[in-house]
């Protein structure tokens, strides 16, 4: 089959590109250094490398001889470069090759393609298009195919709207960074053409930056600050201005850009005038400003298009359209002015950023390669060499694998190297870039490591024509930080205590995994789930434990706790403020909590270590007690089923706890004894045992019960249409496998009441239901109720309601009823520790 | 929330941690931490090249070289812009090139 060309570069006089097309679609490679498309065509030469693009182009006003821009005018002349930094002379030719060869890299698929398509302007002559030919040669292609410019971008546009895309003759305004073309182009015997073409180098964006400095903000500094020639001094590289101009004409191009889509925009810096004094200012600057500054170089451009049509005898009605190419395109007023003046219709429907590499690339995809061989894809890491029958090089690399420093020393050494090879080594982020650099049969440089992170570097090396020399060269991965001679992972999920206030129940919350490597740091804001009043006993309890977040707290080892009680408050702490958490584990595995509650602007510290533990007493006699009940309750569904032998075991634990209720009595607040130590030990073995014997038998039970008020759910959510709630319901349930066989029935009967919970919320707006369920209470008999007369009174009014048929003043009437009931069934209770879960 | 927004966001984050300087006002710290640890979250590191030292190899900087500048030894001198990484699983990727001035440090 025969191959397709399929790459094409823009190879523009301040920007290139590089793209890939074929099958239907065309996609434009990005820099994986700074991950941008665009590629300045700038080339520097620095004492020990070469730089290309972004790095290159800081240098233009540093080290002016050594930076080559805009070469591609040159391109066919003989004119050469002096480096002084390297001592020779580079041609138009070897610098548009560099350009190339950095192109090339963009290509992240391993392919190194032998063909190519490139664009020249319209004004290219032949031996300025013979230029472009060699350079791509140079830089290692086999075949180079030329398009020009405005019909490339054309492509684009036809690609993009279908056959019948572009008719008739149309003009394609080309107004780039630092150049403008225009061209005309018509369709003749089915083939594209140019027909002719004007342009200024001179003109572009770039401009367009400097005017807003030298018409608005530089009048405007120079009179309020009283300064004589400011923009010369700004200029001036020995001027104390020198720092702001680079700062003003980043901001100008910024404020450029952005009144293109809004009417005013706003700069803001600070200026330090003659005297040493720095004031802020805000410049705004409207649309109007700035288009008042342009206007003329707009009008310009737009006259050379007049003489380009008077002289082939065209008048603007005979042309269909004007397509924008170019940044500096996205201007409303160059739209506006080009369709104002002209009368001729604009079409922006193409980035113009893009659309020539585009429609090369489109161009590319159609056009067959003539080489007799057809290329094998490579995968990244292993390179073919340029010269087949060359021994691969051989390379041994030394570096450290973990660093807690923020940079590694790295060095190769490499056998049978050629002369004049050269090395190159990129951070795989896009943070780092050595530069292409001399290879000799060492090679040493210092790593730049991102902190806490793992760092991937790649080593490339090329041969004297800048083609990749084989080698097997492995990723370069060191580890910074984490990783420590203690590094352990942390055994057991450590959780925070929270509060379920629709089970009235606690649940735990995971902060740390288990298996995750410390030191680990962690912050969380939760909510008060119940007002803690100024002198009160009542406590907010930040309660710290380690094991399974799914098991049940009071199984858990506590860690550690801030309790913040009501008698030291000086107001009440409202339900429903905010507590910023957070949360610090060291290597040695000391964990420090601080809570910080906005309210009432106090920070609450802690430091817990492993070696000392503390017991909340108030906290343990809760927990005692819940177990107790707990176990009560558990007993005698066992009896009940006359599960006589687990019956015993949860007896004896009942007698066990009754001991501790005991002795906790017995306690003061300020005992230094271990007692509590102890108690709090047994309590969890304790709560182990009651969970184990219950757990069998009711978990069964409860992932039934769970398991079918899913259905009923499901079926309600089916027959609800509603789509969000559908999608929290999925998202549940993809997290069930997670827990559904080793949670505690604790956390199971949590389950089972968000469920109910969430079919409630579905429910409680369905008329039917909400009627039924004010029978049901309405039928209950009087005694049931803690006020009589009231429920009568309601009785009247809900039967009153249903007729009205409103749901909510059903659900109000209903709500009243069940806070007189009296027996709510709410024995299986423990206090919550006011964070809401 | 679009990584587009994110991005603008952070840079609205670093320019008022920028402003508020060497103010003490602790409540204020605490909110733009809180915010620093929300961009966390969203998958977004912020880092302040302030003050480190600048090589031409730092692609994840777009220097503008002050004249002043004199042989070897540039530092970052004013931060315009702070420079973003992307968090994803399989590593992170550089999104937002910080712009600096360098040069030595007088």
């Amino acid at each position: 089959m025969e191959q397709t060309i399929n790459f094409a570069i823009d190879l523009g006089t301040t920007n290139s590109l590089i793209a890939k097309g074929g099958n239907g679609s065309v996609a434009i490679f990005k820099n994986p250094a700074g991950m941008k498309m665009t590629l300045p065509s700038v080339v520097a030469f620095r004492k020990d490398r070469i730089l290309i693009g972004d790095k290159a182009r800081e240098y233009i006003e540093k080290d002016p001889s050594n930076v080559f821009a805009f070469f591609k005018r040159k391109m066919g002349t003989s004119e050469t470069f002096f480096v002084p930094n390297s001592g020779s002379f580079k041609t138009p030719i070897e610098l548009s090759a560099i350009l190339l060869q950095e192109l090339k890299n963009f290509i992240f698929t391993g392919e190194t393609p032998a063909s190519v398509v490139i664009t020249i302007p319209a004004s290219f002559d032949t031996i300025q298009s013979n230029a472009t030919k060699e350079a791509g040669y140079a830089a290692g292609f086999k075949e180079v195919l030329l398009l020009q410019e405005p019909i490339a971008a054309s492509l684009a546009f036809a690609n993009k709207e279908g056959k019948d895309g572009l008719k008739g003759q149309w003009l394609v305004y080309d107004l780039g960074g630092g150049t403008y073309d225009v061209a005309l182009i018509k369709i003749e015997n089915d083939e594209m053409k140019v027909v002719d073409h004007e342009g200024d180098n001179y003109f572009g964006g770039v401009d367009f930056d400097n005017l807003v400095l030298s018409e608005i903000i530089v009048p405007y500094l120079a009179e309020k600050y009283a300064v004589k020639d400011l923009l010369v001094k700004m200029r001036s590289s020995d001027g104390p201005f020198n720092k702001l101009y680079f700062q003003l004409l980043y901001k100008a191009e910024e404020i450029k850009i952005a009144l293109s889509a809004h009417p005013t925009a706003e700069m803001e810096f600070d200026f330090t005038d003659e005297k040493g004094q720095t004031t802020e200012e805000f410049v705004t600057i409207t649309r109007a400003q700035f288009e008042g500054c342009i206007r003329d170089r707009i009008l310009s451009s737009i006259a050379f298009i007049r003489s380009l049509l008077e002289r082939n005898k065209l008048t603007p009605a005979a042309i269909t359209e004007t397509v924008l190419v170019g940044g500096s395109t996205y201007i409303p007023l160059v739209r506006n002015l080009l369709t104002q003046e002209l009368g001729i219709p604009v079409n922006a429907s193409i980035d113009p950023t893009t659309a020539v590499v585009e429609g090369a690339a489109w161009y590319a995809g159609s056009r067959s390669s003539s080489l007799k061989a057809a290329k094998t894809d490579n995968s990244a890491g292993d390179t073919v060499s340029s010269i087949p029958d060359e021994p691969a090089a051989e390379v041994r690399m030394a570096y450290s694998k973990n660093s807690k420093d923020n940079e590694e020393y790295f060095a190769a050494a490499i056998q049978n190297v050629r002369e004049g090879g050269r090395y190159r080594i990129v951070r795989s982020d896009g943070g780092f870039d050595s530069g292409s650099k001399p290879l000799s049969a060492r090679i040493n440089e210092m790593l730049p490591l991102l902190p806490n992170t793992v760092n991937v570097f790649h080593l490339r090396l090329f041969d004297v024509k800048g083609m990749p020399i084989a080698a097997i060269l492995p990723d370069i991965t060191i580890v910074q930080g984490k990783f420590s001679i203690h590094g352990q992972p942390l055994p057991n999920d450590i959780c925070l205590e929270v509060d379920d206030t629709y089970s009235k129940v606690t649940q735990l919350e995971v902060i740390f995994q288990r298996n995750a490597i410390l030191p680990l740091r962690k912050t969380a804001t939760k909510v008060l789930s119940r007002t803690i009043a100024k002198g009160s006993d009542d406590q907010l309890l930040i309660n710290v434990l380690e094991g399974s977040r799914y098991s049940a707290p009071q199984t858990n080892l506590p860690i550690g706790y801030i309790s913040i009680s009501g008698k030291d408050l000086q107001t009440d702490l409202i339900k429903g403020c905010d507590i910023e958490l957070s949360f610090e584990i060291s290597e040695s595995r000391d964990i420090t909590v601080t809570a910080y509650i906005p309210m009432i602007d106090q920070e609450y510290k802690e430091v817990f270590s492993p070696s000392s533990r503390a017991v909340n007493l108030s906290r343990l006699k809760e927990e005692v007690d819940f177990l107790r009940r707990t176990a009560n309750g558990h007993l005698n569904r066992l009896l009940a089923n006359e599960r006589f032998e687990e019956g015993a075991v949860l007896q004896q634990s009942i007698q066990d706890l009754e001991a501790i209720q005991k002795k906790l009595r017995s306690i003061g607040p300020k005992d230094v004894t271990d007692v509590k130590f102890q108690l709090d030990d047994q309590k969890r073995k304790i709560a182990q045992t009651i969970e184990s014997v219950a757990k069998g038998e009711t978990q069964i039970l409860l992932r039934e019960q769970y398991f079918e008020k899913k259905e009923d759910y499901r079926e309600l959510l089916a027959a609800a249409n509603q789509p969000e709630l559908l999608r929290k319901f999925d998202e549940m349930n993809a997290q069930e496998n997670d827990w559904i066989n080793t949670a505690s029935t604790q956390f199971l009967r949590v389950k089972i009441k968000e469920i109910d919970r969430l079919s409630w919320d579905i429910q409680k707006k369905d008329i039917h239901y909400v009627t039924w369920l004010y029978t049901v209470y309405a039928m209950k008999p009087l005694e049931a109720f803690s006020n009589q007369k009231e429920i009568k009174a309601l009785r009247a009014r809900g039967d009153e309601a249903l007729t009205r048929k409103n749901v909510d003043e059903i659900l109000s009437i209903i709500y009243r009823m069940y806070e007189l009931l009296i027996d709510k069934n709410d024995s299986e209770m423990i206090k919550g520790t006011g964070l809401r879960g | 929330m679009s990584q587009q927004l994110w991005i603008r966001m952070a840079n609205l984050i670093f320019e008022l941690e920028k402003k508020l300087g060497d103010n003490d006002s602790p409540g204020v710290k605490r909110n733009i931490q809180r915010m620093k640890d929300l961009l966390d979250e969203a998958g977004i590191l912020l880092m302040n090249p302030m003050g480190e030292p600048y090589q031409e190899t730092r692609t994840d900087l777009e220097a503008n070289i002050a004249s002043t500048a004199a042989r070897g030894g540039l530092f970052v001198l004013d931060v315009i812009k702070p420079v973003l990484y992307a968090q994803q699983e399989q590593g992170r990727a550089l999104l937002q090139k910080g712009v600096v001035i360098v040069g030595t440090k007088s």
